[in-house]
């Protein structure tokens, strides 16, 4: 861990990479918060450039979770790779609006023997991913399982949520039509961002985690930022201090807690 | 019979020097020398005895050090080591303690380069004549900053390294604390490492010749991994402590060799034999498909070489038979689900290894395939789950014939059948294991992962359910696997390895009559904490458990006899399936105390396997029989799950618990436990040294899928491994209190 790897020149961000459908985004702002980019630019984002912000991938067997952090990962499509057993990881680094950020990936298992297994990684995660098949309704009907066991180790207010269809390039255009309007609607039930992608050719791969480092960056960021901004009323406004130090304790408490 | 020149240390003076088997003296005349034990590369020590317990002869030893003869060859380039090694010596004095006897001294020298705490401990055991005695304690004199004199723990080789760099001047000071312990008929009956196999004389006394044996282990294996000396060195410098017939270290089996076990109608004689002999030096590649058939258990006893040839081919066309069957076994929806599953993981099991690189429809990959999906067919009750093209895979790659590996994976799976059960409990228990055995050797490094949140150790789920069958390179694992499997007592089928599983009865563990569709649902939609919780409610219980006595002890007992009451109705487990799980119980209770335990794990197993099935040899009023917490060698987690119907009856408190013994440690695989145990070890200092948290431990061992160092790991292995069937921890309150982090 204390030596990082460089970050790739094609891992760079400096504006925020747009949602794929506003009707299921978590939010649909073309600039990142202006916090943020007043942050970076005066370089008070605290730890969030020394910071490994953890993502979590779920959802059935064999839905393409390994192909699609491989895809991303090692641009590839290798055949040649491991089924997941317990929990496999990557690491990818980027830098956001000049600020050094790496995403932990972790792969877990789909396979229903190893669910109980998988679920001690869920814990601490920033992002949640949950995978479902394009061509497989089953798979997508099983995601709302797949997040209520994630949002176990985690607290709901504190993770971003994605919902992916995977395998686009096995679908027609009239079936994925279909497909995608019920899976817009399972976003919105559980309030997720909604993204199609295919590790076979690669559509929507790179924009797609794009999207999930700018969000999970911007959500450290404001985390900090607000968390300043409270120590800083509480030096000057005495009466007020009780009552920010009680936020702070509980805001702590509520971002570790795991039920 | 014992060579003539053999030492005999209460016969002689405290000046006399060790006596070679040669009948060579070095030193003869020189009083108060110190004397080098050498061949070609030297291991110095010289055990001089100190009755009288002065300070005196210690000093004048230490003045009048000088160097002995030099030997016939080499002699300028020995003098130069001879230099060397006197400024490298650390000189040793030791003092005895055993109850009320009177304190004993000794005096000697040793290398601190090559010398680990097993060479140590094994110095210790000749020179204070410890065989029959199976605890003692090592500290050593310390002094901190302020010069306060205080003894520490040696129990690592972290502290002997520590103790060797800051308290060897101008001698180390020991202290050798006897404990007097039981005897227990568990490692007499215990037949990995049988005593006749390593000692030839019969003169030795059964404790002594048991003592011995497990001795012998540590100590070679640590001599040979830091001297790398040659096998001849090796006999030449052992044989005067042990014998002519020990071999700890040998090459690859040959098909020589291989066929000194086998009679002239190619009967295998000696199957506990040939399993020691794969344990030290593993088989030779081109011989491993006809010996990993004895090591999976495929031959019943007795066959002859043409018995055995008819015998591979009856159940090869078995295999066939089954094969051209999956249509009229499972429907077309369950059979589709499986075969498109199996596929998946076959595409992606061992691709880089040459027998499985080639093209997708290829047929090694379509054999590895049918293997699975036939087995999947006709094991409804345990079916298909990831993880086991992984253990297929090196079978079929060895045997290179698709009917005699489906043969040898029902061998394999019979033992590991258990581990894909959705209910967790086999994989619960060897964490529960696991953890325990971690926490026992190395007390610091485990409340670092507890502090660190890891001591769940769930980073090594892969380990477990695979036997580490993925964490070395192909080759590697292959050599891992022949020696676990031979570390195994052997358990042959009394017919015929069975081809077909009971059918499935259990809805929600099998496809049985249901479509693919809904199996899939019901596997997603299971009840929210039940398939999730249930796992690590058995983890927290089973470890719970294993404390032993402590505050609450009994409260937390009787949580976890409910606990595992409610798990197992959640698990929807019938009345008499919980008849069949009391069972085993008794067995292994009766077993331990009158008969050998080769085939003790086989009731367990048997009995998960058949539940409407009741073991033939056992009489039916054993079902009706409750352990006894009067049986000290029985396991308080076999009592627990001997006793589930009684939730509200007062549980006997249990013994105190160091480790299980080996026919429970690991679920049927002890030695197992001790290579993850080795691994973990490995790095030990990496990972404290860097402070690596939760997700940092788990990402630093994914990194080193296939990579670890087989060598290394195994030395490290059998070396622990020795040391727990030497202890006997598992029957002493003593030991278990010694070992107990203070």
């Amino acid at each position: 861990m204390n030596i990082l790897a460089p970050v790739r020149r094609d891992r760079v961000l400096a504006e925020l990479p747009q949602c794929l459908k506003k009707e299921a985004a978590l939010h649909v702002r073309k600039d990142f918060h202006p916090r943020v980019t007043c942050a970076c630019q005066e370089h008070r984002t605290g730890t969030v450039g020394f910071k490994i912000s953890k993502v979590i991938v779920v959802g059935d067997l064999s839905v393409g979770k390994t192909c699609l952090i491989n895809r991303f990962c090692k641009d590839t499509f290798d055949k040649n790779y491991k089924a997941t057993i317990g929990v496999d990881f990557e690491m990818e680094r980027f830098e956001v609006l000049g600020v050094p950020f790496s995403l932990q990936l972790w792969d877990t298992a789909g396979q229903e023997r190893f669910k109980c297994i998988a679920s001690t990684y869920y814990r601490g995660a920033q992002a949640i991913i949950i995978v479902f098949n394009l061509n497989d309704v089953a798979s997508l009907e099983h995601t709302k399982q797949w997040l209520t066991d994630a949002l176990k180790e985690n607290d709901p207010s504190n993770v971003l949520l994605f919902l992916v269809g995977s395998k686009k390039d096995l679908s027609t255009p009239a079936q994925y039509s279909l497909m995608e309007k019920d899976a817009l609607k399972v976003a919105q039930e559980i309030k997720a961002e909604y993204w199609a992608v295919s590790s076979l050719t690669g559509e929507n791969v790179r924009e797609f985690f794009f999207r999930v480092a700018a969000l999970t960056f911007e959500a450290n960021v404001l985390a900090d930022v607000e968390k300043s901004g409270a120590r800083h009323i509480a030096d000057v406004v005495r009466i007020n201090s009780d009552d920010k130090n009680l936020y702070l304790t509980a805001s702590k408490k509520k971002a570790t807690c795991c039920p | 019979m014992r060579p003539p020149a053999q030492a005999r240390w209460e016969g002689q003076g405290p000046t006399a020097p060790l006596r070679l088997r040669s009948g060579a003296r070095w030193g003869r005349g020189r009083p108060h020398c110190w004397v080098y034990v050498r061949v070609r590369v030297t291991i110095g020590y010289h055990l001089d005895r100190d009755d009288s317990g002065g300070m005196a002869t210690t000093s004048a030893a230490s003045d009048s050090a000088c160097s002995a003869a030099p030997p016939p060859v080499g002699g300028a380039q020995a003098a130069a080591a001879v230099e060397e090694e006197e400024r490298e010596v650390v000189r040793v004095r030791v003092k005895k303690c055993e109850s009320f006897l009177s304190p004993e001294f000794r005096s000697f020298a040793v290398d601190p380069q090559i010398t680990s705490l097993d060479v140590l401990q094994h110095i210790l055991i000749r020179a204070f004549d410890l065989n029959g005695k199976k605890n003692f304690g090592i500290s050593y004199l310390a002094r901190d900053r302020l010069g306060q004199e205080t003894f520490l723990s040696l129990l690592s080789d972290w502290d002997l390294s520590t103790a060797f760099a800051t308290a060897s001047k101008p001698y180390l000071q020991l202290r050798v604390d006897i404990r007097p312990s039981e005897d227990s008929p568990l490692l007499e009956d215990w037949d990995i490492i049988s005593p006749k196999d390593v000692i030839g004389s019969d003169v030795l006394l059964a404790e002594k010749r048991s003592s011995l044996t497990t001795a012998a282990l540590p100590f070679t294996q640590s001599i040979l991994s830091q001297v790398g000396r040659t096998l001849s060195k090796v006999q030449q410098v052992l044989s005067w402590s042990y014998g002519e017939d020990v071999k700890p270290f040998k090459p690859p089996l040959s098909d020589a060799e291989f066929h000194t076990y086998l009679n002239h109608e190619g009967q295998l004689s000696r199957p506990e034999e040939l399993r020691l002999r794969i344990y030290h030096g593993g088989v030779e590649p081109s011989l491993r498909k006809v010996v990993w058939r004895y090591l999976l258990n495929v031959y019943p006893d007795g066959l002859t070489g043409r018995e055995r040839m008819d015998y591979m081919k009856r159940k090869s066309r078995e295999y066939e038979q089954l094969k051209s069957e999956w249509a009229q076994r499972v429907n077309p929806e369950d059979l589709e689900f499986i075969r498109s599953t199996v596929l998946k993981d076959v595409l992606r099991t061992d691709r880089a290894h040459p027998y499985y690189a080639g093209p997708e429809d290829g047929p090694h990959l379509r054999a590895l395939h049918d293997l699975l999906t036939t087995y999947a067919v006709t094991h409804p009750q345990v079916s298909y789950c990831q993880g086991m093209s992984d253990l297929a895979s090196p079978i079929l790659a060895v045997m290179d014939h698709e009917g005699h590996a489906f043969v040898c994976f029902c061998g394999i799976m019979k033992r590991l059948a258990a581990n894909f059960h959705p209910d967790g409990r086999a994989m619960a228990t060897k964490f529960a294991h696991l953890k325990l055995l971690l926490r026992h050797a190395d007390p610091d490094f485990y409340q670092y992962l507890q502090e660190a949140g890891a001591d769940d150790l769930f980073f090594c789920y892969r380990w477990l359910l695979l036997e580490l069958k993925r964490e070395f390179a192909f080759d590697d694992a292959l050599r891992m696997l022949e020696v676990t499997w031979s570390s195994l007592p052997p358990d042959p089928p009394e017919h015929e390895v069975e081809l077909v599983g009971p059918p499935s009865q259990v809805a929600d563990t099998g496809f049985g009559s249901h479509r693919g569709r809904p199996v899939r649902q019901r596997h997603m939609l299971r009840p929210a904490g039940g398939g999730g919780g249930a796992f690590e409610d058995a983890v927290v219980h089973l470890a719970a458990s294993s404390q032993g006595p402590s505050g609450g002890g009994r409260l937390l007992r009787q949580a976890s006899l409910d606990g595992l009451q409610q798990l197992r109705d959640n698990m929807g487990l019938r009345k008499d399936h919980l008849v069949q799980l009391s069972h085993p119980a008794t067995l292994i209770s009766s077993k331990s105390l009158s008969e050998p335990l080769l085939n003790s794990p086989d009731p367990l197993l048997s009995t998960s396997s058949r539940p409407d099935s009741p073991s033939s040899s056992s009489p039916p009023s054993t079902q009706e029989a409750s352990p006894s917490g009067d049986i000290a060698v029985g396991s308080p987690l076999m009592q627990e799950v001997g006793s589930p119907r009684d939730p509200g009856k007062p549980v006997p408190p249990p013994p105190p618990m160091g480790l299980p013994p080996p026919q429970e440690f690991g679920r049927g695989n002890p030695f197992m436990l001790f290579l993850c145990l080795a691994i973990l070890l490995e790095h030990r200092d990496h990972i404290m040294r860097n402070g690596l948290d939760y997700n940092e431990l788990a990402m630093h061992f994914d990194r080193l899928v296939r990579k670890h160092h087989l060598g290394r790991v195994l030395r490290r292995a059998k070396a622990l491994f020795a040391d727990y069937l030497q202890s006997e921890v598992w029957d002493s309150e003593e030991g278990a209190e010694a070992t107990a982090p203070s």
